[in-house]
């Protein structure tokens, strides 16, 4: 009867102790930072903000793929994620897509360039052949 | 061979930061001394154009989760990068040398 009342009622302070080593264990054994208060193994994962989709598209399409443009998105994020630390959610969005923006004027204007000079270097090339 | 202003501020922040210029550390460089804040968009083809001239060189990080999972690219400076910004520098001061001969109110703005 009282072995019962030990396994469905409030742990007692010694049990309590032996439940706070055996996670202790177990959490050392992960790798896990352990602390006493904060034991409770069915807690969700916090919640992480997400930039805004669109503005990540617009971020594609201007970048491209590759290393660069992984860099760029990248850096991007990592200013939001400072931004959701330090302030709401939505104006970190709102700067995210203000960010976004600005980056991709200079990046059409060297994707551009780029084309127009490897346009140039191939009708060069043509003149040459033909 | 000539650099344009973005492309010095950036050189600049590039030798500052050494090991760790990457698009973040630089633009955050460059505001904190400037004031301005160029976008990460100018920064990226800065560099680039620097990289195709050979002054810079890149290489990649690890993946970090703050980033979404993505990689950082740093940038150091070669032995090019390093000369061309010397000139720049030395030239820049000479053309700044000359100012002190014509207005002390305009001499006391780059001083």
């Amino acid at each position: 009867m009282s072995k019962k009342k030990k396994v469905h009622g409030t742990l007692g302070a010694t049990e309590q102790a032996d439940t706070a080593v055996f996670y202790a264990t177990v959490f050392d054994a992960q790798n896990v930072t352990y602390h006493p208060l904060n034991l409770n193994l069915n807690a969700e994962a916090p919640h992480v903000e997400e930039p805004p989709k669109w503005a990540e598209v617009v971020l594609v399409l201007c970048c491209g793929s590759g290393k660069r443009a992984e860099a760029i998105r990248g850096d991007l994020c990592e200013r939001f994620t400072h931004d959701c630390a330090m302030m709401s959610p939505e104006r970190a969005r709102l700067l995210y897509r203000a960010r976004v923006l600005a980056s991709v004027f200079p990046l059409l204007k060297r994707a551009a360039g780029r084309a127009l000079k490897w346009t140039a270097i191939l009708s060069a090339a043509k003149r040459l052949m033909g | 061979m000539d650099i344009g202003a973005l492309e010095q501020k950036v050189l600049f922040a590039v030798v500052a930061l050494h090991p760790d210029a990457y698009g973040v550390s630089i633009q955050d460089h460059i505001q904190r001394r400037t004031n301005k804040e160029p976008s990460i968009g100018s920064i990226y083809a800065a560099l680039e154009r620097l990289e195709e001239k050979r002054f810079v060189k890149s290489r990649e990080g690890e993946p970090t989760a703050t980033r979404g999972g993505r990689r950082k690219l740093h940038f150091i400076v070669t032995a090019t990068g390093e000369r061309v910004l010397r000139e720049s520098w030395t030239e820049l001061r000479s053309l700044q040398r000359d100012l002190r001969w014509v207005h002390a109110s305009v001499w006391g703005a780059f001083a």
